[in-house]
């Protein structure tokens, strides 16, 4: 069984990742498209984790969330 | 640094310091300066983790202290002056913003940046792991921009001295 690659899971760990991928790309063992999809899906782990920190941030100036219902019905749009 | 050489060359110029004093400072400061100079003529031989140059000349090297990475400079990654040029202004932009923010004051307003100088001028507001989160930010945004054709193998540039 071949060891199969893992990412550290942080934001240098993801750092480290991408520039793996430009190694990739200069070695011609990646393409444009693929480094066009690692990049858009970094961009989503990024947006998700930068929503973490504010919330992080929220949450120790003392404001407290409640949990979105969410029913299975559906929330009413454009009302 | 540029401060202290700036005090010291005016306490030099003085004339109370003469003959064998000044003969002895001045042969030191030649010395220090032909230190420096080899120091910079000197290719640094590293290449930049996104499209593999080198340096660009003497004075626009590879692997320069990345903004964000000063107070940790062993996890600076290694960028060409060109694309360390980039990130500068992003993190620049990302800094400046988080600042307004902190002062309650609208981002890019004139009086705003006469008070971020006041208040911070470079301290710095961002964490590590927001630096490097922007990072990555930057390098998927560089990511995007590939293209294969002009990523070619890594060159170190030719020997400049």
């Amino acid at each position: 069984m071949t060891d199969m690659k893992v990412t550290e899971k942080t934001s240098a760990g993801l750092c480290d990742a991408l520039f793996e991928e430009f190694d990739l790309l200069r070695n011609g063992l990646s393409d444009s498209h693929r480094a066009s999809a690692v990049a858009k899906l970094a961009v989503q782990i990024i947006n998700t984790k930068k929503l973490e920190i504010e919330a992080a941030a929220f949450h120790k100036a003392g404001m407290r969330f409640e949990p979105l219902a969410l029913t299975a019905s559906g929330i009413p749009i454009g009302r | 640094m540029s401060a202290e050489a700036l005090k010291f060359s005016r306490k030099i110029d003085n004339d109370h310091v003469h003959g064998e004093a000044r003969e002895k400072i001045l042969t030191l400061v030649k010395e220090i300066d032909r230190v420096y100079k080899d120091h910079i003529k000197q290719p640094s031989g590293k290449l930049c983790h996104i499209c593999g140059r080198g340096d660009t000349n003497e004075k626009y090297k590879a692997g320069t202290v990345l903004p964000g990475y000063q107070h940790r400079p062993e996890m600076s990654p290694i960028l060409c002056y060109a694309h360390s040029c980039g990130w500068r202004l992003s993190f620049s932009r990302l800094e400046g913003k988080r600042k307004a923010e902190i002062l309650s004051m609208p981002h890019r307003a004139a009086e705003t940046k006469i008070a971020i100088i006041r208040t911070f001028f470079e301290d710095p507001v961002l964490t590590d792991e927001e630096t490097d989160l922007h990072f990555a930010y930057y390098l998927a945004n560089q990511l995007s921009k590939a293209k294969h054709e002009t990523y070619q193998q890594p060159q170190f540039t030719a020997d400049y001295r």
